[in-house]
Formats: C-alpha cells, sequence, structure tokens
C-alpha cells in the first residue's frame, strides 16, 4: 500500500496484527480488536461514566481506526494512537450529550452527579466504595479526568500519557496533580477521605 | 519547608518519582504539619481507590458488532470501483444509443435550434 512505513522487523504479535491490518487484512484487525476492546472500553466507560455510550465511543473507535490505518506511520504506537482516538471520540460524546461547547467540557465536571452516593455504614467505616469513587472521578474537569484515568486506570508512565494527548510532559504531570487534588477533594466533600 | 513544595513532593512521590534525599525532607516535614498528613493521607487514599475501581469489559456482542460493521465497511470498498465503472459503461451506451441510431434529433441540437430562430 503506498506511503505506508513497515518495519521490517516486527517483533511483538500485536504489530504484526497492525501490519496485516495495514494491508487491508480484516481477520487480523478483528484479532485487534477483541484484543483492544476491553481496554479501550474501560477508557470510555471511565471517561464518561455511561455504558451506553463507552459502548457507542468504543465501535466508533474501531471504525475509524480500520479506516485511518494506513496513515499509521509506526505500526507499533497502535495502541497509543488508538487511545488518542478513543480519547477524542469521549470528548465529542460527552460535549454532544451536554451540548456544550468542548472547551466547556474540558474545563467542567458534572456538577450534577452526588459527592456521595456512599453507603453510610461504609462511610464510617472509611470505606471507598467503588460507586463513591466512580461518582467523583466523572466531578473531575474532562481535561483533568483524561489523565487520570490514563495515570492510574490505565497505569502508563507520563511520557506515553503526554503522546496520547499531544500534549508537552509538564502539562501531564500538571494536570495529574491538579485532578488528584480534585478528586481527593470531591471525596473529601462526601467524607469519605481525611 | 513550605506545605507547597511538600505537596508538590507527595504527589510526585505517588508516582515514585521523587528521590531519597527529597522523601527524606517531606517525611521530616509531616512530622510536623498535620495539614499535609492529611493531604498525603486523603490524596494517597484516592489514588488507591481510583486505580482499585474495577476494569469493565465491552458488551459481550461487541466483537461480532464491529465484525460485522468492518465487513460492511471493508465490502463497499471492494465493490465500490466494480460498481462505479459498471455504471459509467451502462450511462455511456446509454448515451451512445441515438447517435447509433443516426445522431440526436435536429431539433435538440443547439445549432440547429440557434438556426431555426
Amino acid at each position: 500500500m503506498p506511503g505506508i512505513s513497515v518495519p521490517s522487523q516486527v517483533s511483538k504479535p500485536e504489530t504484526q496484527l497492525v501490519v496485516r491490518s495495514q494491508r487491508g487484512d480484516t481477520k487480523a484487525f478483528g484479532e485487534l480488536v477483541r484484543w483492544q476492546q476491553d481496554r479501550v472500553f474501560n477508557v470510555a466507560f471511565r471517561m464518561t461514566g455511561d455504558r451506553d455510550i463507552a459502548a457507542d465511543v468504543t465501535q466508533d473507535a474501531f471504525l475509524r481506526a480500520f479506516r485511518s490505518l494506513p496513515k499509521l506511520r509506526q505500526p507499533e504506537r497502535f495502541g497509543s494512537w488508538l487511545l488518542r482516538i478513543v480519547n477524542n471520540l469521549c470528548l465529542d460524546a460527552l460535549a454532544s450529550r451536554n451540548t456544550v461547547s468542548l472547551d466547556e467540557i474540558l474545563e467542567d465536571g458534572d456538577e450534577h452527579l452526588p459527592v456521595s452516593n456512599m453507603d453510610p455504614v461504609d462511610r464510617l467505616e472509611g470505606v471507598l466504595s467503588d460507586e463513591a469513587v466512580a461518582a467523583a472521578l466523572q466531578r473531575v474537569p474532562a481535561v483533568y479526568r483524561q489523565v487520570l484515568v490514563l495515570r492510574h486506570i490505565e497505569d502508563l508512565p507520563y511520557e506515553q500519557i503526554a503522546e496520547i494527548l499531544d500534549i508537552p510532559l509538564g502539562t501531564v504531570k500538571t494536570r495529574l496533580f491538579r485532578g488528584r487534588d480534585q478528586l481527593r477533594q470531591f471525596l473529601m466533600e462526601g467524607g469519605i477521605t481525611p | 519547608m513550605k506545605c507547597t513544595t511538600a505537596k508538590a513532593y507527595i504527589q510526585e512521590g505517588l508516582d515514585g518519582r521523587l528521590t531519597a534525599p527529597d522523601e527524606a525532607a517531606v517525611e521530616a516535614h509531616l512530622l510536623s504539619c498535620q495539614a499535609c498528613r492529611r493531604y498525603c493521607e486523603g490524596t494517597r487514599q484516592s489514588v488507591e481507590a481510583l486505580s482499585g475501581l474495577p476494569d469493565e469489559g465491552a458488551p459481550l456482542d461487541f466483537g461480532a458488532t464491529v465484525s460485522f460493521q468492518l465487513r460492511r465497511s471493508a465490502g463497499g470498498r471492494r465493490w465500490g470501483f466494480p460498481v462505479a465503472f459498471g455504471a459509467a459503461i451502462a450511462a455511456g451506451l446509454v448515451l451512445l444509443m441515438p447517435s447509433l441510431q443516426g445522431g440526436f434529433p435536429a431539433a435538440e441540437h443547439p445549432q440547429t435550434l440557434q438556426a431555426q430562430l
């Protein structure tokens, strides 16, 4: 296929799947989907807080990836590239759900969510329920939430987050620190953390 | 150490990016600052809770849905050219038919129409 730089040596099996997909092998791409679908869905779900939206975003992300795959010059970076598509689609989905601009989505969290839907007994015992943490995460503005999800749910290093979001390393740190601060404050408001 | 510096170090420490001397300095500060101790504990708990959220998997029929969409997408691309090519040939033949039968009727030719006027 013209314009595609295919490395002479590919070490990882997934990279080989990417290269085969770039040559139009839909079966190989199907394997890539199976390999990445849960990861992509989880990121989309934690970003949007909605299973239906996450499913739509995940499906759209794979279809867009398939169409744009010939443009991917470094097949070994497929994972980061796919997560960039997912993140952009999540922001679009959040903007259209709330009928607000992308800038507002980036800067504002979902203020309509409850501070805490934690069981009172759990709160007394200082136990963090998954629901309370997930709700607090949705209140964090998307610009910080993106970094929190990639760092603490996907367990990615700063460098890869910078690559995915196309931002400087210093910005990753700033957003991460502010995001953690906000998450802590929201959990604290609910009486969950000290 | 000021509290703002301590908080920045605490954040760095959560990612294991703190040097040993800085870590010792933060620990010394925490011994004497209750507000930073609370900040440290709260941030650490928040991060642990976030990292501990269960992974949510894609819907069971997800792979099949994407495969269907992919086949449709790939099918459209594969058949796009022959269908368009066939349609062009058919259109060409239709346009050519009157010529083969002796050309367009004289009244429909622009120059002839002008001459008639």
